[in-house]
């Protein structure tokens, strides 16, 4: 194994880049959205929880503006950037009903081991829940960021602590801005997001997703990262407080987020026509027994069960995938890399790439 | 002419008041304020889903411990400087006089200084009766520097815009000035999330210290609405950790205006709510109205350069949220007058 990653290392730059004849991608928006279901994503909102009044408390305003008994209307009414732009020119994976899959490859079904497979590419067996400790595994933003062309233009913007350890910012020197700290650049908005940042209600003992967004816009507007990734957290921390108005309406809320930074960069022409933007999830939430939509863990079996959309200028647009598939979420580091042309290669075991995302 | 010239400026000799912070808080009770969270609430599970980490945070068997536990600045340096009334368990009491006990009655009652009756809803009416911060602003002396920001919509009608022409950004109004600052609040205003309909109270804050910093109003009203969002939702927890932020952006306000010139020992702040929720009823704290009638208890703080440090107010007082009115205006040194009743000035919060 050494002698073959040694070997790997010697042929250098040729193997990383092989791919690159083709790609049009040049950027990546990665969003790792904490806790959404698949099932709001693929059938909108869910009758049962919302007309349970444990669950939401204002269901004729939810019904008023989200229901359909269609789901392809309903989903569309909550999610019209997916079911618009993103459904016509990308891909979404995990609609169960099809018979389209994808799971968390670990067995834990929570947010540390989630982010970690997505990012180190496999699930490593010695990431103990949410015990957070400096991930001793290579991950995919390090190796983009390690390549000459993305040195110091990869960068993380994330509303969880976690990030830190997950990507070991100690090791992979990698801009990674989480919760309470600040954005220590020039500027008189940053400046504001700081102090938004000290001063914004904590509900749940992080800063706001707005806030998180807005520090990762500024910065892409001030310095043009080739590789950015978003982590929100409010979704998840509205599923655990059992609050589905605010669960939902924080879906549908950032859902404009996400549609509101593809619309702006492609007004940049670093951007437009060159950038790949995928989505998905840490964990997926309870659904068989309908309580369990507060919960996730190893314990709420159907929680491993989670999403994958994306679309760029690469990706065949062939919308909701509804062919008879399985994928895992660890196959997503290899997939980013890929977009940008690169091989990802560590020395630990890296899933497949999606093939299905790159034209033959 | 002259005459009313005297009268304007007949408090102005020792008066130490120039600009004026006026925080409305909407549906904050006193019960929070005086006695700190409320353990009734927290151990019922419908409206405390953490009561571990409330626990952890607020709680206290000493009430004067527990208090400060959630409002560190108001129990210490408000306790210290200013003045707090509406502390009915040792019988100082602060009431709505409207009977309606909402949002639209309350605010109007406080600005335009005492209860019209026909103000009986929170329906968007423009309010036909002048209020004090179109008075104060049509002073020579104040044209233009009043500014009001607030979540609610309401405060265009119930300040009656097209009639004042104060300037109010409100709900989803962008400030329309060229600054920098406000690209990245209008942005974010545009694209925001908003839970409960209306743009979040941290980005109303913001737009008002940024016009502070940048124009110096000299009267600065700031409504902020999500602990009335939050009470109504049921959510004590979010009710909780809202009070206690945005006491802390209260707090960080005071502070910043008093590394400014014009503002440093020259501003009086007053904080008051609209209405109260219910008490007596537990479950009825998600509400207000006239259906329950304990929610038309208030709770009036203030602090300010010509007010007698008295601390927590323990007499047997009795005041109504229509006396702010006029106690704003004296601050300043003018004497509210309008083509309406206008309810009496607090004279507690004078030197004799």
């Amino acid at each position: 194994m050494k002698c073959i990653l040694l070997l790997l290392a010697a042929l250098g730059m040729d193997m990383v880049t092989s791919h690159a004849q083709s790609g049009k991608t040049e950027n990546l928006i990665i969003i790792g959205w904490d806790g959404v279901r698949w099932q709001e994503i693929f059938t909108g909102v869910d009758s049962a929880i919302m007309n349970d009044r444990a669950y939401t408390r204002r269901s004729s305003a939810m019904r008023a503006e989200f229901w359909d008994d269609d789901p392809n209307i309903r989903r569309k009414k909550l999610l019209p950037f997916f079911w618009g732009t993103l459904s016509q020119q990308g891909q979404l994976y995990g609609n169960r009903t099809l018979g389209n899959k994808v799971d968390v490859a670990n067995r834990w079904h929570v947010t540390l081991p989630g982010f970690t497979e997505t990012l180190i590419g496999f699930a490593d067996s010695t990431v103990d829940g949410n015990h957070s400790v400096p991930e001793k595994d290579a991950n995919v933003l390090e190796f983009i960021n390690n390549q000459p062309a993305y040195k110091g233009k990869v960068a993380i913007f994330a509303t969880s602590r976690l990030y830190d350890n997950i990507l070991n910012v100690k090791r992979s020197g990698l801009i990674i801005n989480c919760d309470s700290e600040e954005v220590h650049l020039p500027g008189t908005a940053f400046q504001m997001l700081n102090e938004e940042q000290r001063l914004s209600p904590q509900l749940f003992g992080e800063r706001l997703d707005l806030v998180t967004y807005f520090q990762a816009k500024e910065y892409l507007k001030e310095y043009h990262p080739r590789v950015l990734y978003i982590n929100f957290s409010e979704p998840d921390n509205y599923g655990h407080a059992g609050s589905y108005d605010w669960y939902i309406s924080t879906l549908h809320g950032q859902e404009r987020l996400i549609a509101d930074m593809w619309n702006y960069i492609q007004g940049i022409p670093q951007y437009a026509g060159k950038t790949t933007l995928l989505i998905s999830n840490d964990h997926g939430r309870g659904d068989k027994v309908k309580s369990q939509w507060t919960s996730h863990g190893p314990g709420i079996q159907d929680s491993k069960d989670i999403f994958i959309l994306a679309m760029g200028p690469d990706i065949p647009p062939l919308g909701e995938m509804n062919n008879d598939q399985q994928l895992y979420q660890g196959q997503i580091a290899a997939t980013l890399a890929k977009f940008l042309g690169l091989h990802y290669v560590a020395d630990h075991p890296v899933m497949p790439v999606i093939t299905t995302m790159f034209k033959k | 002419m002259s005459l009313g010239l005297g009268l304007h400026s007949g408090y102005a000799q020792k008066r130490k008041t120039e600009n004026l912070l006026l925080i409305g808080w909407d549906g904050v009770r006193w019960q929070d304020i005086f006695t700190g969270v409320d353990s009734g609430l927290i151990n019922d599970p419908v409206f405390t889903k953490r009561p571990g980490s409330l626990r952890t945070m607020y709680w206290n068997d000493t009430v004067e411990v527990r208090r400060k536990k959630l409002f560190p600045w108001f129990w210490s340096t408000i306790q210290q400087n200013g003045q707090m009334y509406g502390d009915r368990t040792i019988g100082n009491k602060v009431d709505v006089a409207n009977p309606y006990n909402i949002t639209g009655p309350g605010f109007t009652e406080t600005l335009v200084g005492f209860v019209d009756s026909s103000i009986n809803s929170n329906n968007k009416v423009l309010d036909k009766n002048t209020n004090v911060l179109e008075f104060i602003n049509n002073q020579k002396e104040y044209k233009g520097k009043v500014a009001v920001f607030a979540m609610s919509n309401l405060f265009d009608y119930i300040l009656n815009k097209p009639r004042t022409g104060l300037m109010i950004s409100c709900d989803t109004d962008q400030v329309d000035r060229p600054d920098k600052e406000f690209r990245l609040l209008n942005e974010m205003q545009q694209i925001a999330p908003k839970p409960f309909g209306e743009r979040p109270d941290l980005l109303t804050y913001f737009q008002a210290k940024e016009y502070l910093t940048l124009y110096h109003p000299r009267v600065m009203y700031l409504e902020m609405g999500e602990t009335d969002d939050y009470g109504h939702a049921g959510s004590y927890d979010f009710y909780v950790s809202t009070l206690h932020s945005q006491e802390a952006m209260i707090a960080s306000l005071w502070n910043y205006i008093q590394s400014i010139p014009q503002y440093k020992d020259k501003t009086t702040l007053l904080i008051a709510c609209d209405h109260g929720r219910g008490g007596m009823v537990k479950n009825q704290w998600t509400g207000h109205g006239p259906h329950i009638p304990d929610s038309k208890d208030i709770f009036i703080l203030a602090m300010g350069p010509d007010m007698p440090a008295l601390g927590e107010v323990s007499t047997a007082t009795q005041l109504y949220q229509g006396q702010m009115a006029a106690t704003i205006a004296k601050f300043l040194g003018l004497d509210y007058v309008a083509e309406h009743p206008v309810m009496p000035v607090i004279a507690t919060m004078f030197k004799k």
